[in-house]
């Protein structure tokens, strides 16, 4: 789905919204159990971190397109996913959520160990791998975990606010998937050095060791929450579908692995899981945490509040 | 009485006005006294020398490395702008010449007796031959596209139109744009203010400085850089922006180097410093210099916010995370739009064309010096540096040469009108657009920089010794010649297809322009206008 990129920034520009724009002390916030919040809390910290992933990926995109109003594109999204996580974090402390009085929750140890990674690292991955992957994060996220967010929690506000999210989403993958298809558009030698370039590179390698435990646990601390697995497999499914339409997108190598890594993960019953999913997080479990180091700056941008 | 009458005897002499007693005006005056044109008139807005670059005064250090540069390019002559006016007036001798406190209103150029009048506002009036425009053109200020900006309750304040009384003490202020100014006034706002944010749209490299400019001035003034040493020094240190990105590559290379280290040394936050480097190469943009911006961003109540602005509220700044940030003022340090010049009076040319009409559709002309339309007129002070770290100041002599070049070739062949013809200022104008700069080794999109529209011509986009040898040359079949009222045919310039003075005309089919004059002394009875009341 090609899109005009000029018109795509206007409508984003044209579709801005802001934290005063919902009234975060409206009645609703009872409407969560007692049984929910515990999870709720874990879960809502989780995405509060994911976002920000989202974040630094659209930062390293703006870097590497070349198309100055993508480019623009690009440095609106790294901000509508800070604007998710504060929308996020306010919907926390609506929720009483937060630690004394407004400290964001620690994230489980794979966020960490990614967002440490990303932090170093993302700069240097290259174009195909950030532009494959980020798609398929979006839509797992979106099409999943977000849509069983609100089948779970009847407060009309998070419904309100995840309403404003999922537009802004729709519109993300709207260009995630035009970028797809341009990377899949050069000649196939090109493809075919692009891909050995990118997999070849230790940064890569090595992320994609710290990366694959937090998608297995991910996964499964999901569907321990409740999510039905089919729903979870039809969401990464729907990743490949829409991305096969198109003429040049599955000529991309880099959207083949994505892809078939993707289903991979959801398939409980695929071997990966026991010999590396598996083993993987277990070992994440050990992974030193000084060797994270201090939480990065960045998360102190944060802010529930609608002012500054 | 006619006109005609009242005039000074219109084909005797070489007048000359020249408008703006600045450093460029009074150096074209000086040259046209060692030229032997003797009548000539400056007419200086102030009344006294001033020296200061017309504009507003911005606090803290100009960041540029323009001005830095600039600062030591009297060296020689240390002090402030004004002794070194003074000592130019005094060399040689261009005290009766100025007129102090003739603010002019109008400039028109009269077809029927080929001279250029001007009015002041004291109602005094002021005509030549020849006019030499010398009061630095200013550029328009460049709101940048921000949505809502009317519905802010607060103050705005432009850099471009700063109000040095403006009060910010208490106050809670933005500032948005980090080009040259505004690197040049947060250090100096963050302390008077109570609370700053910058917002970022673009990084720049920021190279670090002598502490202050002053300093880059007594560098250079000591032996044994001094006089024409400190000079050449300064143009071989702009030549290299002239260069394509690909020639100038080890070179920004090795700035873009200094510029890491100096944000490594100065800012010990990963994330900030991810923020704060650009995704351009050094010399896409101009360099910045400066050695307190990055710890002023630092300081306590100082805050880079990164994120777009996605409208203004009434109560601040909203950006695209969501939080709207509170302010009593904004200051757009947003800087200049290079297309729109503005001028300080309204210039008319042959047929009632205004300048401000012809430059509609940006500032074109002649290599920079001639506009199509307006005979006998030199533009001395370009809209703004032929390239972006370069110094106007530098491309100044050529332009000053060949405007007294041209002026004495007036005088000598007793020229009407010597206008430059369309189709050669299109044809300047279009071989010196600006293309986009291609570098192989550049990851693809690394430049932010967009071509330049084809405003070309006024900026030239050339190194000064390349734009000097264009201009080294007068070649007078780029111009349409009339002779002067009431005196038949211009008398023509030089012998067959030779050169004297740098001027060339080729030899045409019909032997027009190959007879050789003997040369005449400009200095005609001092037939300059005199104010008239």
């Amino acid at each position: 789905m090609p899109i005009a990129t000029d018109e795509m920034l206007e409508k984003i520009k044209d579709r801005q919204w802001a934290l005063a724009d919902i009234d975060w002390d409206a009645p609703g916030a009872e409407l969560i159990t007692d049984d929910q919040r515990p999870m709720l809390k874990q879960f809502m910290t989780d995405v509060v971190w994911v976002e920000q992933m989202g974040a630094c990926g659209f930062k390293a995109l703006e870097l590497k397109v070349s198309d100055p109003a993508l480019k623009e594109i690009y440095r609106f999204f790294q901000a509508e996913e800070q604007r998710h996580a504060n929308a996020e974090l306010a919907l926390m402390r609506r929720w009483g959520m937060l630690d004394h009085g407004g400290e964001i929750p620690e994230p489980n140890k794979n966020i960490r160990i990614v967002m440490h990674y990303l932090d170093r690292n993302v700069d240097k991955m290259s174009l195909s791998m950030l532009g494959t992957l980020i798609p398929m994060l979006e839509v797992a996220l979106d099409g999943a975990l977000l849509k069983f967010l609100l089948d779970e929690v009847a407060d009309p506000v998070c419904h309100q606010t995840f309403q404003k999210i999922n537009s802004d989403e729709s519109r993300h993958l709207a260009v995630d998937f035009h970028l797809l298809e341009e990377l899949g558009a050069p000649r196939a030698r090109q493809l075919v050095i692009n891909t050995v370039g990118t997999f070849l590179s230790p940064t890569v390698l090595i992320g994609l060791l710290k990366f694959a435990p937090l998608l297995s646990r991910t996964r499964d601390s999901i569907i321990g929450m409740g999510l039905p697995e089919e729903k979870l497999y039809r969401a990464i499914a729907r990743f490949g579908e829409v991305g096969d339409k198109s003429p040049t997108t599955p000529r991309n190598p880099a959207y083949q692995v994505v892809k078939y890594y993707g289903n991979m993960v959801m398939n409980r019953h695929h071997p990966f899981h026991r010999f590396v999913g598996d083993p993987l997080v277990r070992l994440s479990d050990h992974y030193p945490s000084w060797l994270l180091g201090p939480k990065p700056s960045w998360v102190n941008t944060l802010t529930y509040e609608p002012q500054a | 009485m006619s006109r005609a009458a009242e005039r000074p005897a219109a084909g005797s002499g070489n007048t000359v006005l020249i408008i703006g007693a600045g450093v460029s005006g009074l150096t074209t005056a000086a040259r046209l006294l060692a030229a032997g044109v003797r009548d000539i008139v400056v007419l200086e807005r102030d009344p006294h020398l001033n020296g200061s670059r017309s504009g507003p005064h911005l606090p803290g250090h100009p960041s540029d490395l323009i001005s830095l540069l600039d600062s030591t390019k009297w060296a020689g002559q240390p002090g402030p702008a004004e002794s070194s006016l003074r000592g130019l007036i005094d060399r040689h001798q261009l005290g009766p010449h100025v007129r102090f406190g003739q603010h002019v209103t109008a400039l028109t150029f009269d077809e029927g007796a080929g001279r250029w009048t001007a009015m002041t506002r004291g109602g005094e009036r002021f005509d030549a031959r020849s006019v030499v425009l010398a009061t630095g053109l200013r550029m328009a200020p460049q709101v940048a596209d921000l949505r809502g900006l009317d519905h802010f309750g607060g103050t705005t304040v432009h850099t471009a139109r700063w109000d040095p009384e403006h009060d910010f003490s208490g106050k809670r202020v933005a500032v948005i744009g980090t080009g040259a100014t505004a690197v040049q006034i947060v250090p100096e706002l963050v302390k008077q203010v109570n609370r700053l944010k910058v917002f970022q749209r673009t990084a720049r490299w920021t190279l670090p400085g002598p502490v202050s400019p002053m300093d880059g001035n007594r560098l250079f003034a000591a032996p044994p850089f001094t006089g024409v040493a400190a000079r050449r020094t300064v143009l071989w240190a702009h030549e290299p922006w002239a260069l394509s990105p690909l020639g100038r590559y080890s070179l920004t290379g090795l700035i873009e180097k200094v510029c890491k280290a100096h944000l490594r040394h100065q800012v010990s936050d990963r994330w900030m410093r991810r923020l704060l480097t650009p995704d351009s190469r050094p010399g896409d943009r101009p360099l910045l210099v400066s050695n307190d911006y990055y710890r002023a961003l630092q300081r306590p109540n100082c805050e880079l916010v990164a994120w777009p602005i996605a409208t203004i509220s009434e109560a601040g700044i909203r950006t695209a995370d969501a939080v709207e940030h509170r302010f009593d003022t904004i200051v757009l340090a947003t800087g200049r739009d290079p297309a729109t010049p503005v001028l300080p009076f309204s210039v008319t040319g042959r047929s009632g064309v205004a300048l401000a009409d012809a430059w509609a559709g940006g500032a074109l002309g002649y290599k920079g010096v001639n506009v199509a339309g307006f005979p006998n007129m030199f533009v001395v002070d370009e809209p703004q540096p032929g390239l972006g770290d370069s110094s106007a100041s530098l491309y100044l002599r050529p332009r000053i040469d060949y405007a007294v070049r041209a002026i004495t070739t007036i005088g000598r062949d007793n020229i009407g009108a010597l206008d430059v013809t369309r189709e050669a200022q299109e044809r300047n104008g279009h071989s010196v657009t600006i293309r986009p700069p291609q570098d192989p080794r550049s990851s693809g999109g690394r430049y932010r920089t967009t071509p330049r529209p084809e405003f070309g011509s006024m900026a030239y986009p050339a190194t000064v010794a390349q734009y000097t040898h264009q201009l080294a040359e007068l070649r007078l079949d780029d111009y349409s010649i009339d002779p002067a009222p009431g005196t038949g045919e211009p008398r023509r310039a030089t012998a067959a297809g030779g050169r004297r003075n740098g001027v060339q005309r080729r030899p045409t089919a019909s032997g027009a322009g190959t007879a050789t004059t003997p040369r005449t002394t400009p200095d005609g009875p001092s037939a300059l206008s005199r104010p008239r009341s």
